[in-house]
């Protein structure tokens, strides 16, 4: 099976048809990874889909002959994640669902939860940087190098976001009781 | 201290089982994004054209016949057959010597390296009137 670094370098320099076919491959192998981030944010699914197809458009923009072709520095989910959730916000934006300027975390944490299932009740009481930061670690797997990367911000800062969602989490009566198992 | 800090900084697998399990529940159909972006794609690499190197191989074919093509010739017609045409006067001069060689070099398309460089071995090899020695 090919890594995703040897899928980019082909969509970067093989012909038509390769590249066609690894990008293809890309899209397919991270699709769902991409569907559950837009989701996690928009909570509804047109404009869930809109914000995927907005992210693997921008991908493949990354690649001549728009583009200069990409060369990866850390794992691909890595990359796409700030793109996904740059595009889930946008969607959001433009369907009037949040308010124009900067990105204000905690409008999300008002939104009702699509399920009404304890744990993600418990997640949307989260703050929305520390539930962003559980959910790559916990969900996506993410390492915490790779949660500083797609965030932008120091490991110091990863560490401290999970060490405080954990800590809130660990108090909260819904999800007390697997800490204590 | 710090491996204490640390342990806190993971959450049980039961809880980390059932947000994974929760998280799974994205029931979103995406057909027509997944059509889109493969004509989206199809549209944006079109424009590159396949590699030159596509042709190696029939190249690489190419040679290998000529070569096999020489060796046949080579070792079947000897330039001292006398059916050989290689081996005369080419430039009509009344003798076979070096000229003949260089004439042959830039007027025939089908003598090969190896004809030339015979030729010109056995005019060096030869005595002054032209004969075996």
């Amino acid at each position: 099976m090919l890594s995703d670094e040897e899928l980019v370098e082909r969509c970067n320099s093989a012909d038509g048809a390769t590249a066609e076919r690894a990008f293809n491959l890309l899209y397919e192998r991270h699709k769902a990874f991409v569907l559950r981030v837009v989701a996690g944010i928009v909570n509804d699914n047109a404009l869930a889909l809109d914000a995927m197809q907005e992210t693997f458009t921008f991908l493949l923009r990354q690649f001549p002959p728009t583009g200069d072709g990409l060369t990866l520095t850390a794992k691909l989910t890595t990359y796409l994640y700030p793109i996904a959730k740059n595009s889930a916000i946008s969607q959001l934006r433009k369907a009037k669902r949040l308010p124009d300027g900067d990105f204000v975390p905690d409008d999300l944490a008002a939104a009702e939860p699509a399920d009404s299932d304890d744990l993600l009740v418990v997640l949307r009481e989260l703050p929305a940087e520390r539930r962003e930061v559980v959910t790559l670690r916990f969900i996506h797997d993410f390492s915490i190098t790779d949660i500083a990367e797609a965030l932008d911000v120091p490991v110091g800062t990863v560490k401290l976001r999970l060490h405080l969602a954990i800590r809130q989490l660990r108090k909260s009566t819904k999800v007390k009781h697997f800490f204590d198992s | 201290m710090r491996e204490h800090d640390e342990q806190h900084d993971d959450l049980p697998e039961g809880l980390i089982s059932a947000l994974r399990k929760g998280d799974g529940n994205v029931r979103v159909m995406t057909a027509k994004v997944d059509r889109e972006l493969a004509s989206l794609a199809a549209d944006h690499f079109a424009t590159r054209r396949a590699p030159a190197r596509v042709f190696r191989p029939v190249w690489a074919a190419a040679a290998a016949l000529a070569l096999v093509a020489f060796i046949v010739v080579e070792f079947q017609a000897p330039l001292e057959s006398p059916r050989h045409p290689v081996y005369s006067d080419v430039d009509g001069s009344g003798s076979i010597d070096i000229a003949d060689v260089l004439a042959l070099a830039r007027d025939s398309d089908s003598v090969t390296q190896a004809e030339l460089d015979a030729f010109a071995a056995r005019i060096v090899s030869l005595s002054p009137d032209g004969e075996d020695s």
